[in-house]
């Protein structure tokens, strides 16, 4: 199955999207800050999907996304940002950004399952 | 590989990503006669499906099927296949 | 507990602690941007992960937090102490509700009421129009309004209506991660699509195989909110029309209202789709299916479109076609309803996002969160291990009698110094880990401070220094109370109101300063205010009207002793009970918790001035250097610290003063306490040589007569269990290297005892 990247500073989030993703039976990358998902990628990771969260110290989600964006091998990765019901604005930043859509949080097991079957082969 | 080529065929096998597209356009180009063979092929990225449209490549295996090779036939539809 | 429901749990506490210093430091300068990001983005994870829970009321409020948050970080709503007052109750409720799902892994049954309130109040704040309020879509087609079957789309085995939807994909979707083709494929209820191919392609060689070019035409026969829902990432570049077959189709006739609403709609998303920068090739076939669209709306309503459509440039007519339909389509009176959503999203004007190149270092695993308990079980085991190897000098003994060569004893020491010193580093890399900075608790006492000064009206200004300075995590914790009373008292009692400031010619703000540095193996705390300082000659006559000193005692005092009254049980200088400190909470009751812990207190005033406090602590509770006494048949253990000097007198040096007994050691008078007595033990008569161990407690000094003074120990004091923790002369016990129990001396009670 695939390999996902997930950013987010906050443990508690990263812990529950990490078991959602294993229970489709992907394998799981974290990070949580934008500086160690580079630093992960950079190191050889080649996750299939990267969901990130907006807000987190130092470069946020939508920078992070626009950075990967510049790398050929990461151009066409989906790339998913975490966001709420009110945030369509920052989803409207984020898609200029270069993400390719967005959840909304809390994720649950069935939105996850939704986006991954619209974004990923086999998904 | 998913993808293996010689002069008259390639053939594709398994899923084909959009990165693949690097190595079928050059190809398609240098032999816009030959025949793409899909019969193996189980999914492929918008941007394969396209390429191989719009370089109006010849497409083997595709005639017949049920899934999304229909829209490498010749009216670029596809017919979900009915649930009784 | 689940594991993740205590991350949760931790992690919320961490970042309720930051919103409160965030909020706290905005208070000061409402313009920090960067305060108000780190208050946003600790309450939106708070919010983010709460969702993951079933504590509705707890994420209910902190969504409304952080909707008013992002309408002030916006700058659309001000930063107002009103806003900062709701902001702050509703993260003192979400420490209330974390208490709650730690305690019983559920909220209380008032939470969901209390819930509520709440975020109508912050919601209340969010004034400005329209936010939170997306426009409803008129609820315009109903599943009735239909139209008829388009003719580029094949006959399908459906009945009913079902959605035409019309998939224009930007011609860089690739480069958002988007793969169109697999989106068509997932979509809910597909029967049918078709690729839409550009008019003409670019040559093989011209071919830019990563851009897109083609669009898409599907049916599917799922609801209207399932498709929305499906193609929500690329909701503008997809136009939905409700059709139905031929045989299906209502008659035609008059435009009825649900008809004319979902016109009207299409209208509206077909020049949202114009608008929408789309570079060609994509721009042609996205004009050519508003054209399209146009005329199947136009047959709908039965208007006649002219001219025709112009092939050179389409969109000239395309918006003659607009206008003839805008106008028919127009509803019959005018309702002063808002428009469908804005059309043209304006590039946002504002900077983007605040480029931060310095990026802060990542923070990933550079700490490990353990619980207490487990450094503590394992301060415990350290501390064990500096017990067990006292055991060593007793074995080294006892093979001094046996070993004649000398070389066992030798052997013994030497194993007995390695093992001291590694037990030794052991224990002081656990204190290590132990020490937290002081910050932890004292930037707390913000909130205090500034609720407190709103409430009296009075104008505080709270001043830390050495809020780095470390401590052992237990004795910080325990300081936590202490200072909060201290506080509570500066400000209750000790500053003045802004107007009597002014009339005694100080500065209108009162302030509270809360220091703290280590001296030597302690840490002290000294907690300062410039109010009006305490009046000793009232304290003095409250002790003596309470009959807590006699006035012989009194006149001997300096005023700095007679200010040390104040900790005296049942002093209180302020007569009425101000419900801010309350009653019951004095200074006594600080005083008795500092010297629980191990400390000493002392208090400094000078009136109209002000008033210091200060408390000195033990750095670490845990071992401890132990002198031992032998009293009766019983091994006692005085902290080493508190012992000034060991003495031999002679019993005829004892000096009696009605009923206390004394003795001078250079030149100092020295009040004596027979243990012997007062553990009622038999008194040994035929002693000439006594000996007296001279203790300081608070600045006094004690000479204690025991029998025998033995060597110190190191020892864990353990506090006293079971029905020994009622006396109240031991402070606790602790293990022997040969397997006794020692108890340790409170020094204090012992003294007190002495003289009452």
């Amino acid at each position: 199955m695939a390999h996902v990247m997930i950013v987010d500073d906050s443990p508690t989030v990263l812990m529950s999207m990490e078991s959602l993703l294993q229970r489709f039976g992907h394998t799981v990358v974290k990070a949580s800050t934008a500086e160690e998902a580079v630093e992960k990628l950079r190191a050889g990771e080649e996750p299939k999907m990267v969901i990130t969260d907006l807000h987190m110290p130092g470069k946020n989600g939508i920078e992070l996304i626009g950075f990967l964006r510049q790398h050929p091998a990461h151009r066409f990765t989906p790339m998913l940002v975490l966001t709420t019901d009110s945030q369509q604005d920052r989803r409207d930043q984020a898609k200029k950004a270069g993400a390719t859509g967005w959840l909304t949080k809390p994720v649950d097991h069935k939105q996850l399952e939704t986006a991954l079957q619209k974004l990923l082969p086999n998904g | 590989m998913p993808i293996s080529l010689n002069d008259d065929c390639a053939l594709l096998e398994g899923y084909i990503d959009i990165t693949d597209v690097d190595i079928l356009h050059p190809w398609l180009q240098q032999n816009p006669t030959s025949a793409v063979d899909v019969s193996d092929c189980t999914g492929a990225h918008t941007a394969v499906v396209q390429l191989l449209i719009a370089t109006g490549a010849t497409v083997a295996g595709a005639e017949g099927t049920e899934d999304w090779r229909q829209y490498l036939t010749s009216g670029r539809e596809y017919y979900a296949k009915e649930n009784a | 507990m689940n594991a993740l429901l205590a991350q949760f749990v931790a992690e919320s506490r961490d970042l309720i602690e930051a919103a409160s210093k965030a909020l706290l430091d905005l208070e000061q300068n409402a313009q920090d941007k960067e305060q108000i990001d780190q208050l946003f983005r600790a309450v939106h994870t708070i919010k983010g992960a709460a969702g993951l829970f079933e504590f509705t009321p707890l994420t209910k409020t902190v969504h409304a937090g952080e909707d008013l948050l992002d309408t002030i970080r916006a700058g659309d709503v001000p930063f107002t102490s009103d806003v900062a007052d709701v902001l702050l109750e509703m993260l003192d409720r979400c420490v209330d509700w974390l208490d709650q799902v730690e305690a019983q892994e559920a909220l209380n049954e008032d939470a969901a009421a209390i819930g509520d309130a709440l975020s109508q109040r912050l919601r209340a704040l969010i004034d400005a129009p329209g936010i939170g309020a997306i426009p409803e879509l008129s609820d315009a087609a109903p599943e009735d309004t239909a139209l008829p079957w388009p003719d580029d789309v094949p006959a399908l085995p459906v009945s009913g209506a079902v959605t035409l939807v019309t998939y224009t994909p930007s011609v860089n979707a690739f480069f958002s991660g988007d793969d169109p083709l697999r989106t068509v494929q997932s979509t809910p209820g597909l029967v049918w699509s078709r690729i839409v191919s550009p008019k003409e392609w670019p040559t093989s060689d011209d071919l830019d195989p990563f851009l897109l070019h083609i669009s898409f035409r599907l049916v599917s026969s799922a609801s209207q909110d399932e498709l929305d829902a499906h193609f929500a990432y690329v909701s503008d570049e997809v136009t939905y029309e409700a059709i139905v077959s031929a045989g299906d189709a209502p008659a035609e006739g008059a435009i009825d209202e649900g008809l004319r609403a979902m016109a009207e709609q299409l209208l509206v998303s077909q020049r949202s789709l114009l608008a929408s920068d789309q570079a060609s090739p994509a721009e042609d076939h996205c004009t050519a299916s508003v054209a399209v669209v146009l005329q199947r709306v136009a047959q709908a309503v039965s208007i006649e479109l002219s001219p025709e459509l112009d092939a050179d440039n389409p969109r000239a007519t395309i918006d003659q076609w607009m206008a003839i339909l805008g106008a028919a389509l127009r509803k019959p009176e005018p309702k002063a309803v808002a428009a469908p959503p804005a059309v043209v999203e304006e590039e946002q004007a504002d900077e983007p996002e605040t480029i931060k190149q310095t990026a802060s270092p990542a923070r990933a695993n550079s700490h490990l969160r353990v619980s207490s308990e487990r450094i503590d079980a394992l301060m415990n085991l350290a501390g064990e291990l500096i017990v067990a190897k006292n055991a060593m000098p007793f074995l080294a003994q006892r093979a001094e009698t046996m070993d004649e060569t000398g070389e066992l004893v030798r052997e013994i020491k030497a194993q007995h110094n390695t093992i001291n010193r590694i037990s030794e580093e052991l224990q002081s890399a656990i204190m290590q880990i132990r020490m937290v900075p002081m910050s932890t608790i004292l930037s707390r006492f913000n909130r205090l401070v500034r609720d407190m000064s709103r409430k009296l009206g009075k104008e505080i200004q709270y001043v830390v220094e050495g809020e780095d300075t470390e401590a052992d995590k237990a004795i910080v914790d325990e300081l936590a109370e202490p200072i909060v009373h201290l506080i509570r008292n500066s400000i209750d009692h000790g500053l003045e109101d802004p107007v009597t400031r002014e009339a005694s010619d100080k500065p209108r703000v009162g302030t509270i300063q809360v220091k703290a540095y280590q001296l030597e193996e302690s840490v002290v705390l000294e907690v300062l205010d410039d109010g009006k300082g305490i009046d000793v000659d009232g304290v003095i006559a409250k002790a003596l009207e309470r009959g807590l000193v006699d006035q012989d005692k009194v006149n001997n005092m300096t005023r700095t002793d007679a200010l040390q009254l104040v900790f005296l049980p049942g002093l209180s200088t302020k007569n009425e009970v101000s419900d801010l400190s309350g009653r019951g909470v004095g200074m006594d009751a600080v005083a008795s918790m500092v010297r629980r812990l191990g400390g000493s207190i002392s208090i400094f005033s000078e009136k109209g001035r002000g008033t210091k406090i200060t408390m000195k602590l033990p750095l670490s509770m845990a071992v401890q250097r132990l002198m031992m006494v032998e009293i009766g048949d019983g091994l006692y253990g005085v902290p080493i610290d508190r012992v000034v000097e060991s003495q031999k007198i002679k019993s005829s040096s004892i000096r009696r003063h009605r009923n206390a007994e004394m003795v001078v050691l250079r030149d100092r008078l020295i009040p004596l306490v027979r243990m012997r007595n007062l553990f009622a033990c038999p008194d040994v008569e035929d002693n000439d040589i006594l000996s007296v161990m001279v203790v300081d407690v608070d600045g006094r000094e004690s000479g204690l007569i025991v029998d025998k003074f033995h060597p110190g120990v190191d020892a864990i004091i353990k506090p006293m269990t079971g029905v020994l923790s009622s006396y109240q002369c031991y402070s606790g016990t602790a293990l022997l290297g040969d397997g006794s129990i020692l108890l340790a001396l409170n020094l204090r009670e012992i003294i007190e005892c002495q003289y009452h």
